[in-house]
């Protein structure tokens, strides 16, 4: 998982457009000023490709995921201990993503690890709604891409993990972050139920794609021995029998006709 | 004066004889069912808890071929529309092999309009194969898996005829050409409409033998329990219920158009006249011939149905059992539930695999459906009905002539008394008198003949008809078993397959249902659900004797072996079941409760599990099954 969001972030940091390239109208709309700061954190965001800024706003979304008003004030108070730790409020959000999958930096700073983690939160309450609207825009030009959300998923889950691990080196055992903490068990859960799911689709697809086939052959079988003369020749029986009876009614009508005539008077 | 009143005596009691075998009938029909006026169109409301289809159409597929002579036996025993002593053995034999054969055709017309109507994947095909039973009761079951899956409605259906062809031209129930006498029930669980023990609407001379059947199995249910095994019985059609002799229950009846919780509605007997323009054109699926006259109306009536029933309890038992397949710990905890996440997890989980059975079983009903409508089978039925159609239009232009002969020779019988009754005739009123006696004889006997022509017309049908009938219950019992048959091993294979995978996925469970003791009863009962120290402690459901001797079913939660928390508890008394669903402390109700008895639902007020009387105005009681009151 590592080497794939070695990857990602490489291919995220590759090339930095202007961000004002990106901007696009947002269904709650910002500030001028707090447009120019979302696009001043999103600085060196990746745009060569569709994929690429995908993934980078959709991990953003994901990392921002559980972070309750509690959590952000617990890791907000480790930074008031941390002065030097605090991140300037235009830090590039590629750096802050990179900073966090840092093995080396997560080891020896976990304070550094909180206040990345702080910096999403804050980038999330501020620049949420931009962020969405960058999403929308971009699966809406290729709905395919939301097939990369189990493992922007998953990547993200890791880096949340890392979170939960830097509070409890520091011991921050806290209501909100045993709460923060469940949050990621009932994630975990969601991304192996997607992955069983996935499975159940497949298996799903094979067995009734089988069955119906097998079943239609053997429905034709059936038909092609349908011997269809065998009602045919009941019917021109049944109409032969109720022939021959009209005609034998018609035949006595006659005969007692005479007889009644010639009987009676 | 004297030598024309023997011939004339003679006249009148020919005409006598003809005026009263002959006033024929010409075999009518309504234009619509009662159905059809009972209510606006309804429009799904009802969410199925995950794996549960909203309804299954039910209908027998055909007789065991040993069988046949026991089934035709009960069929003329039990004849709805009158018992008659000297029923024909062929024809009564031929007439249930075509009514089996045409309850196959018109079934699927409530499947087409169901799955018309209601999401993808949840209205299922159950054929019954009908037999006698090794200790000489009729019964059926089902021949397909539809059954396996929990279903908020099941629904029987079968074009019924009379058992003696003879008296087709008549008021007795017929399935022959244009004319469809469907005989119906709509049940869900006996556990979502206890006081009619499941029964939602039957046509009127089911009710008591659909009741009796519903509740007998609910105790067979509920003994199984007891001993330990989640296990939903499957019950027969309700017209073999019927036929069988089940000893009936009387719950309350009402009418189409009113809704009344608590009472089945009731469906009259009624012959459906179906469109002959159609009749004579009917092509594969293209045309529903039976749509307009019966199925829209009665479809409404389900769907409405499907909507009022309470589809968690509906359900709750057959998903109990299909979950514990794959997983046993988890099973009993499911009748109403648990917050925990480990639970929740777990139940997604399985209810997932139970989803993909669902999905399966729906492929095999709509081959089912195909095989019928698009195949020989279907066809052949279709030309079946038309020439049913010719012959019961030649015995209603019969019919229409034996009435006009009839009339005459009433009218010339009438003419002939009042001329010889003259005292002094002429040469010309004698010769004038004479005419009329010897018109009044002949259309007599001609009325007879009519009468016996139209007779042998039906008769003659039903003769030919015989190897062709026994050829198409052939082509049936193969399309239906060599569907079932491929289908079966691969439902065996794919089953294995989810067990597997569940397995593979499944995260650990803190809670896990075991079996152990529930209190309460005259004698120590069973629990099924969380146990702590040998004792019910927590979700699950326990079964016990009360004091009378009557099974006792508590869904809900125990504390110490006793019912603690909200709760709802069934008591299959013998004079028919009632509920009680509200809060209960040390094992008896306790606080504000919904009862519901045959015919009546009202909210009572219990303290320590005596009943204290109404509740106030505005009460609301508790519910196991409602997650937020548990938790709030």
């Amino acid at each position: 998982m590592k080497s794939r969001l070695a990857t990602w972030l490489i291919g995220l940091c590759s090339v930095a457009l202007p961000a004002t390239a990106v901007a696009q109208p947002v269904a709650s709309p910002l500030t001028a000023e707090q447009t120019e700061q979302c696009v001043t954190l999103l600085s060196g965001f990746p745009d060569d490709s569709i994929e690429a800024r995908y993934v980078f706003f959709r991990l953003n979304q994901e990392l921002a995921k559980g972070m309750t008003p509690e959590l952000s004030r617990i890791m907000a108070d480790f930074m008031d201990e941390n002065e030097a730790r605090r991140l300037p409020a235009n830090a590039s959000m590629i750096d802050v993503v990179e900073d966090i999958a840092d093995p080396v930096l997560r080891q020896a700073a976990p304070v550094q690890t909180i206040a990345n983690m702080a910096h999403i939160a804050y980038f999330d309450a501020l620049c949420g709604t931009f962020v969405q609207g960058q999403v929308d825009s971009l699966l809406a030009f290729n709905p395919g891409l939301v097939e990369m959300d189990l493992i922007i998923r998953e990547d993200a889950l890791y880096l949340r993990q890392i979170l939960v691990e830097s509070l409890d080196r520091l011991g921050a055992d806290t209501q909100a972050t045993e709460a923060y903490t469940r949050s990621l068990v009932v994630e975990r859960d969601d991304i192996e139920y997607v992955g069983f799911e996935d499975e159940v689709d497949q298996l799903e697809a094979l067995y009734m794609g089988d069955l119906d086939t097998k079943l239609a052959r053997s429905n034709d079988a059936v038909n092609e021995s349908v011997d269809t003369d065998q009602f045919n020749d009941a019917a021109a029986l049944s109409r032969d029998l109720n022939e021959q009876a009209r005609r034998r009614m018609k035949e006595e009508r006659l005969y007692s006709l005479v007889r009644i005539l010639g009987g009676v008077g | 004066m004297r030598a024309h009143i023997i011939p004339l005596l003679a006249t009148t009691i020919l005409t006598a004889g003809a005026v009263l075998s002959g006033c024929a009938s010409t075999a009518t029909g309504l234009q619509t069912s009662s159905f059809t006026s009972a209510g606006p169109e309804t429009q799904l409301s009802q969410v199925a808890p995950a794996g549960t289809v909203l309804a299954v159409v039910r209908y027998p597929a055909f007789i065991e071929a040993d069988d046949e002579e026991a089934f035709s036996r009960a069929y003329v025993a039990s004849a709805i529309g009158g018992s008659g002593a000297d029923f024909d053995p062929v024809d009564s034999r031929s007439l249930a092999q075509s009514m089996v054969l045409k309850s196959n055709y018109f079934a699927m017309s409530l499947y087409r309009e169901l799955a018309a109507r209601l999401p993808e994947h949840s209205v299922l095909l159950s054929p019954h194969r009908i037999y006698e039973g090794d200790d000489g009761t009729l019964t059926s079951e089902p021949i397909t898996q539809a059954e396996s899956i929990a279903s908020v409605v099941a629904v029987d259906f079968t074009a019924y005829s009379y058992p003696d062809i003879e008296k087709m031209m008549g008021d007795k129930p017929l399935t022959f050409g244009d004319l469809v006498t469907p005989l119906v029930t709509v049940r869900t669980d006996p556990r979502a409409s206890v006081s009619t023990e499941g029964v939602l609407l039957a046509s009127s001379p089911l009710i008591g033998a659909a009741s009796g059947a519903s509740y007998g199995l609910a105790i067979d249910d509920a003994s199984e329990m007891q001993s330990g095994r989640l296990t939903a019985g499957t019950p027969e059609l309700d017209l073999i219920s019927y036929m069988s002799g089940t000893p009936p229950m009387d719950p309350a009846i009402t009418g189409l158009a009113g809704y009344s919780t608590g009472a089945v509605r009731a469906y009259p007997i009624e012959k459906i006249k179906l469109d002959p323009n159609t009749l004579a054109t009917l092509d594969r699926d293209k045309d529903d011939i039976l749509e307009a006259p019966f199925t829209d109306g009665f479809i409404n009536q389900v769907i409405d149905l499907i909507n009022r029933t309470d589809a968690t309890k509906a359900s709750m038992l057959r998903r109990a059992e299909a979950i514990s397949d794959y997983d046993e710990g988890l099973a009993a905890l499911s009748f109403v539930g648990d917050n925990a996440p480990d639970y929740q997890a777990r139940l997604r989980y399985a209810e997932r695999l139970l989803e993909a059975e669902q999905k399966y079983l729906s492929v095999q009903s709509l081959r089912l459906y195909d095989g019928v409508i698009n195949g020989e089978m279907g066809a052949l039925v279709r030309d079946m009905l038309q020439e049913e159609h010719y012959v019961l239009e030649r015995r209603r232009e019969i019919a229409r002539q034996q009435n006009m002969a009839t009339a005459a020779a009433f009218l010339a019988a009438i003419g002939g008394v009042a001329m010889a009754s003259q005292d002094d005739q002429s040469f010309g009123d004698r010769l004038a008198t004479q005419a009329m006696i010897q018109g009044a004889i002949f259309a007599a006997t001609e009325a007879m003949r009519q009468n016996q022509l139209s007779k042998g017309v039906g008769t003659n049908y039903m003769e030919s008809m015989v190897p062709a009938l026994s050829s198409q219950t052939e082509i049936q019992i193969d399309l239906i078993d060599s569907n079932e048959t491929i289908t079966a091993i691969r439902f065996e294979d794919l089953k294995d397959k989810l067990s597997e995978l569940y397995a593979e996925n499944q995260r650990s469970l803190d809670t896990v249902a075991t079996r152990c003791i529930y209190a309460g009863g005259s004698e120590p009962g069973t629990w099924l659900g969380a146990c702590e120290n040998g004792l019910a402690n927590g979700a699950g459901v326990g079964v016990f004797r009360n004091e009378y001797g009557d099974l006792v079913e508590h869904y809900g939660y125990a504390r110490n072996g006793l019912a603690d928390g909200p709760g709802y508890r069934i008591v299959r008394a013998s004079e028919g079941s009632f509920s009680i669903e509200g809060n209960f402390s040390g094992g008896n109700a306790n606080g504000v409760a919904r009862v519901e008895r045959s015919g009546s639902v009202a909210l009572r007020r219990f303290r320590e599990g005596q009943d204290m009387g109404a509740a106030p105005a505005g009460s609301m009681n508790a519910s196991p099954f409602d997650r937020e009151v548990r938790t709030g």
